[in-house]
């Protein structure tokens, strides 16, 4: 490798945000979306309750579901069970490497998705997080095997470890005196899909 | 690297105070200053050698003899800087870094010559005898303040290095510093790959360049990709070897494959579904947030204490 391609690779655009590992369990439990500066290029995140943001997802699980609801264009819905709960993915032309795999895929497959998380709010006022792919493809069970040990440990080291000052603030102000009770959902989560993983490798 | 003796001498003794002017001649601090060049001791070294000499022989301080505003006399302390970003010479400059080798040296005006790493690069380093500084020890991590830096050539490359003298001051560090140079292991998951994956090409300096380059060329298979713990996300560079014994795609399969479909990019786009979403540990060099890979691996099934792991999780 020259030494050009090293350099260029440390250039001074922005890093990329890493992948945070999480159970759909909560994801489901998020209720605050923010953007984080100024400006149209500035990061988007949600606050997870355990205690950190994410702008970008990894998740592993079981494709349950794949639905084209686009009216004129393709608009792929995907929904993914990593035992915990559903992620649903959504996918249309600027999903396109993703949208070409749920065009073909027929469910069930162990899927891993690398993406956005996006929110939406419902009739009745409740924000809905779901993932924009950027990569969509089917996987072995080996790899979902590792990645829900892999959300386990860094669920309960997020759970476990002092959130940043701005986190707590935003987690005291968002969730308030629930906040325990959300927290041990997340915990009672992690149990649950630790609990599926060991059956899993029983049989 | 050679110097003008005489040009140095001349500098020096017009810097001199007037009361010392009348008792120091040229020929004096060039023959000084020659005296340690002949003991293959180069540039600013030489001259601060014979400045060390005059303030003996003359009974006074640098600053007696210069005035306080000598510049040699560093004003505080240089910034830290990353030795990566080292790259002119003549700077005065701190470093943190672990001294990762000791040479041999059997120059009596080195006390020690080996090589500083502080994680972004590494570095040769030179320290003179009259520098002054506690002796070195592989693998330990000190804080180098005020050192300059020096440009050497070897085999017609030129290479940076630096020089601890009179005015560097040396500490224990706190810090640990993981070496650039030290491979490291990582397990991660494959994200994406990046643009100039699969089937490339190269021209005679080995750069890689897209279609439109005129020049001479060369097929090259390698990929490039986004790789993510969770905590930290690296670029993995997999050169030709590994990305045919992890694909299966050797490069001559490869241009066959970019012949048929009058276009490269299908390369890339066949390896992708066996390489993204997948989990791999990789082992190489790390150089900011660059991997070069080593060996590169599919991981296996999982062997994690699940047990453990479900006793922590109750317990919280």
């Amino acid at each position: 490798m020259s030494e050009s391609e090293s350099n260029s690779s440390q250039s001074n655009r922005p890093s990329r945000e890493q992948a945070v590992r999480l159970f759909a369990e909560e994801l489901q439990q998020v209720v605050h979306e923010y953007t984080d500066g100024d400006g149209d290029y500035a990061p988007n995140y949600v606050l997870l309750p355990s205690g950190r943001n994410a702008n970008r997802v990894f998740i592993i699980g079981t494709l349950m579901e794949v639905e084209d609801i686009g009216e004129d264009d393709e608009y792929w819905r995907a929904t993914i069970n990593d035992s915990t709960g559903n992620f649903m993915a959504y996918a249309g032309q600027y999903q396109e490497e993703a949208a070409a795999t749920l065009s073909q895929i027929e469910p069930p497959e162990f899927v891993a998705v690398t993406g956005k998380v996006k929110t939406f709010e419902t009739d009745e006022g409740d924000l809905l997080a779901n993932i924009r792919p950027e990569t969509f493809e089917i996987v072995d069970e080996d790899h979902r095997d590792r990645w829900v040990v892999e959300t386990a440990e860094q669920t309960l080291d997020r759970l476990e470890a002092e959130p940043s000052e701005d986190i707590a603030a935003l987690l005291e102000e968002q969730y308030g005196e629930d906040l325990d009770d959300v927290q041990d959902s997340v915990r009672e989560a992690v149990v649950r899909a630790l609990e599926n993983l060991q059956e899993n490798q029983e049989d | 690297m050679s110097i003008d003796v005489n040009q140095e001498a001349q500098d020096l003794v017009e810097r001199l105070e007037d009361e010392y002017a009348d008792d120091v001649t040229v020929e004096d601090v060039e023959e000084k200053i020659q005296s340690f060049v002949d003991f293959g001791v180069t540039g600013d070294e030489a001259v601060q050698g014979a400045v060390s000499k005059l303030s003996n022989e003359l009974d006074a301080s640098r600053g007696e003899l210069f005035g306080e505003s000598d510049s040699d006399e560093q004003q505080g302390d240089a910034d830290f800087v990353s030795i990566a970003d080292i790259n002119s010479e003549d700077e005065w400059v701190s470093l943190n870094a672990q001294v990762t080798h000791l040479w041999d040296n059997d120059s009596d005006s080195i006390s020690q010559v080996g090589v500083l790493d502080d994680g972004s690069s590494s570095i040769k380093f030179v320290a003179w005898s009259k520098s002054d500084v506690p002796l070195f020890t592989e693998g330990e991590t000190y804080d180098l303040l005020n050192v300059v830096t020096r440009k050497e050539e070897y085999d017609g490359e030129t290479r940076m290095a630096v020089h601890l003298n009179s005015a560097t001051e040396v500490e224990m560090s706190e810090s640990e510093v993981t070496p650039s140079t030290e491979e490291q292991t990582i397990t991660g998951a494959l994200l994406s790959l990046q643009s100039g994956s699969g089937l490339i090409e190269r021209d005679e300096d080995g750069q890689v360049v897209d279609s439109d380059y005129e020049g001479e060329t060369e097929n090259d298979l390698r990929i490039r990709a986004v790789f993510d713990t969770g905590d930290s996300v690296y670029t993995v560079y997999l050169g030709q070897e590994i990305t045919e014994a992890i694909t299966g795609i050797t490069l001559e399969e490869a241009k066959s494959m970019a012949r048929d479909a009058l276009d490269r990019s299908v390369v890339q786009d066949e390896m992708e579904p066996m390489l993204v979403g997948k989990y791999f540990t990789v082992t190489g060099n790390i150089r900011g947030d660059a991997i070069f890979a080593s060996e590169f691996e599919e991981s296996g099934p999982v062997d994690a204490d699940v047990d453990n792991l479900l006793v922590r999780a109750r317990s919280l």
